[in-house]
């Protein structure tokens, strides 16, 4: 083509593009009639101008992704201390994952090989390194990944050598299993386990996001990178150099904190945050401020100043919006939208949210807590983040019992002699009032007066305290309170707990074991092994 | 060296403001912006994602610290997008030779589609396609580069080259199209 070809065809291009249809096409006829050669080009040219999908731009994205790979792949084939890169597994802000090998073929071992992106040369940070790297691979635990090794390259570039976790994204294998959320909760509860276990260890990991936990071919799942995002975080001490690209900007920091967003101190509740996030992603397929910008501003502004969305609105805003999103999200979760919309609300509302509080001290005090809430939720039991208002664990008890609080009188009636202590049901898990008033004995109970009917009872020689609660008139369910209650029981001292024995015996069945109520006061625990418990009474005062 | 040549090219696009300061800026732009590019590529920096914003702007922050004055910060963008042009065609010529060279043994499902993207786009097709809009109207090729490869705005395109932001829009729509159409003809 020829350069007067090219103007022509750019002045015609222009005015064709000003005029609405109908002139258009007059006007292509004149210029078919005046530049006969040039016409199909033209058309052409408005053909492509229509066209929605920019060539030059995805050329310019693919190549900058192969790029970024390729330069990547120059460690492919490089020998890291004892281990031989032989892949590339993944890329993140961090740094670039490998797979490896043993390089002497020792023994045959697979493992995960972390570099970091930067190096570190000057004593100070070598020497905070090999500290970080000792207390990580101090961490041993199911749920973690395991740290192997590490060391730095030869022109100072830190690396780990990491346990080769041959798993899913955990939001990936939940929706591809369509796992039920109960069967959620419960991967979400181990996750805590493993959160709980490197919290008591003074480890806190910082990054907390689908990415970073994978379940196992087991179902095992497992948290990649604990404590890893803190050698890379900038400060006096920071091994890494800011990254201050615009593109770094990019990155959605979704699973981010408001005191990560604002820059001040990282403590557990930083974890608890973001297990909120994963939890919510995990229950909705959402992020809890859905916005239509992913802009790093938007979405930091989000996380500081806006009030996280209710798990159930999310489910019926998406409902509204778009039927068949919402019940996609249903039916990845093996549930009708109605049923997953009202499993939503509440309690797990509640517990979202408290995970998701903008002052690190209003959410959960630990993992462990935030999984004993889960775990109440899966067995109906109060949670501590719906409060301890009466109505609601009348309402939770009801929920429960229902059948028997209707015949609670007619069972009263029918019983000689009153068989229940009634305990005012406190909080036993949460930072809410955890006094137990001191209590009598009525003869009967019902749904109206909003009471629970439990009981707490010391097995004989051991401190722990477990909870009864009764099932129907002839089962009681028995529960163990140790981590959370004896916390409690120090510091109040004012637990009290009854049970009563009544003409009848008791049978209360767990997962774990068999509890019968006898008619002397004792109760026998029947599982791999037998041991008779008493009514623990506390001395008054 | 090859990157030689093209620092020399470069100048002479800029020629009409040229005076010996931005003639030393502007080597010591392309040295910063070869280097890093070369860091990418020695892989020394794992797992980062080239992007060419992010490139430019690393370079610009560099220079920054080592009190290298920079007058004209968008005038430094817009060199720095020809030069990720260069980068990333030269990256896929890389490639490209690479797989036609017989070095099979690493080639990865990635490294099969880098040659071709998915979009079907050839990279010598498009080396040529931006070479003949040069030829035709080098303006509307400055203002490819800006745009796609420095990721300039509008705005930012605005300042460097003075042009009015309409003359801007139907300048790089008319390049677009006939970008496309190059680049989807049957050869």
């Amino acid at each position: 083509m020829i350069d007067e070809q090219f103007q022509i065809l750019n002045a015609a291009f222009e005015s064709a593009l000003t005029l609405e249809a109908e002139e258009r096409a007059a006007f292509l006829e004149r210029f078919k009639r005046q530049h006969p050669v040039l016409a199909e080009q033209l058309q052409t040219l408005l053909e492509k101008d229509g066209e929605e999908q920019d060539l030059v731009e995805m050329w310019v994205h693919h190549q900058t992704t192969s790029l970024s790979q390729s330069a990547d792949d120059a460690w492919i084939g490089r020998v890291l201390g004892n281990w031989l890169i032989t892949a590339r597994i993944g890329a993140g802000g961090m740094g670039a994952v490998f797979r490896a090998e043993r390089a002497d073929r020792e023994y045959v071992k697979t493992t995960a090989i972390k570099v970091l992106s930067g190096a570190i040369s000057d004593a100070r940070s070598i020497e905070r390194f090999r500290v970080e790297r000792q207390i990580l691979a101090n961490l041993n635990h199911p749920g973690i990944a395991l740290l192997i090794d590490g060391g730095t390259t030869e022109s100072g570039i830190p690396y780990l050598v990491m346990e080769y976790v041959d798993g899913v994204r955990i939001d990936a294998y939940c929706d591809e299993n369509r796992l039920s959320i109960p069967d959620r909760l419960g991967l979400m509860i181990q996750v805590c386990g493993a959160v709980e276990y490197a919290h008591r260890n003074h480890v806190v990991h910082r990054d907390i996001k689908p990415s970073n936990v994978l379940v196992s071919r087991t179902g095992q799942p497992k948290l990649l990178d604990f404590g890893i995002a803190k050698l890379q975080e900038p400060g006096d001490s920071s091994l890494i150099e800011p990254n201050a690209g615009p593109g770094q900007r990019l990155m959605t920091p979704e699973y981010a904190s408001p005191e990560q967003v604002k820059g001040e101190a990282i403590s557990r509740q930083t974890d608890i945050y973001s297990l909120g996030v994963l939890l919510f992603r995990l229950l909705t397929g959402g992020s809890p401020y859905a916005s239509a910008s992913t802009s790093r501003e938007d979405v930091e502004r989000a996380i500081l100043e806006h009030d996280p969305a209710k798990l159930s609105t999310l489910v019926s805003r998406a409902s509204a919006s778009n039927l068949s999103n919402a019940d996609t999200v249903a039916l990845k979760r093996a549930e009708s939208t109605h049923a997953l919309r009202k499993l939503l609300s509440g309690d797990l509302d509640n517990i979202v949210l408290k995970c998701l509080q903008k002052d690190p001290n209003s959410r959960y005090e630990s993992a462990g807590q935030l999984a004993a809430d889960l775990t109440s939720f899966l067995d109906h039991e109060p949670v501590s983040a719906s409060g301890t208002g009466w109505i609601y664990k009348g309402r939770k008890f009801f929920k429960r019992n229902s059948r028997m609080l209707l015949t609670a009188a007619a069972i009263a009636a029918a019983m000689s002699v009153a068989v229940f202590g009634v305990v005012i049901q406190t909080n036993g898990f949460g930072s809410g009032v955890r006094t137990i008033a001191g209590f009598s004995v009525p003869t009967a109970v019902s749904s109206d007066d909003d009471v629970a009917i439990t009981g707490l009872f010391k097995f004989q020689n051991s401190n722990r305290i477990n909870q009864f609660e009764m099932i129907d008139a002839n089962h009681l369910r028995v529960r163990n309170l140790a981590t959370a209650s004896i916390n409690a029981t120090r510091a109040h001292g004012q637990w009290h707990h009854y049970v009563r024995t009544g003409p009848r015996v008791f049978q209360a069945e767990t997962s774990i074991a068999t509890y019968t109520l006898l008619e002397n006061g004792n109760v026998v625990w029947e599982s791999n092994r037998k041991i008779t418990l008493v009514p623990y009474v506390q001395n008054a005062g | 060296m090859a990157w030689d040549s093209e620092i020399t090219q470069l100048l002479e696009n800029w020629g009409h403001q040229d005076d010996a300061a931005r003639q030393k800026l502007l080597s010591v732009v392309y040295e910063e912006l070869y280097r890093r590019s070369m860091i990418a590529f020695r892989g020394e920096k794992p797992g980062h994602t080239l992007q060419p914003t992010a490139l430019i702007g690393e370079a610009y922050i560099r220079l920054e610290k080592a009190n290298i004055e920079i007058k004209d910060r968008v005038h430094f963008f817009a060199l720095a997008s020809t030069m990720m042009r260069r980068v990333l065609l030269d990256h896929a010529k890389a490639k490209l030779a690479q797989r036609r060279g017989g070095n099979q043994l690493r080639v990865t499902l990635n490294e099969e589609q880098i040659g071709q993207s998915d979009t079907g786009i050839e990279m010598l097709d498009l080396a040529r396609a931006l070479e003949q809009l040069r030829e035709n109207d080098s303006r509307k090729a400055d203002l490819v580069d800006y745009f796609y490869f420095g990721g300039l705005t509008v705005e930012e395109i605005h300042q460097v080259s003075g042009l009015s932001t309409a003359t801007i829009g139907r300048d790089l729509r008319f390049a677009r199209a006939w970008l496309q159409a190059r680049l989807t003809e049957e050869s």
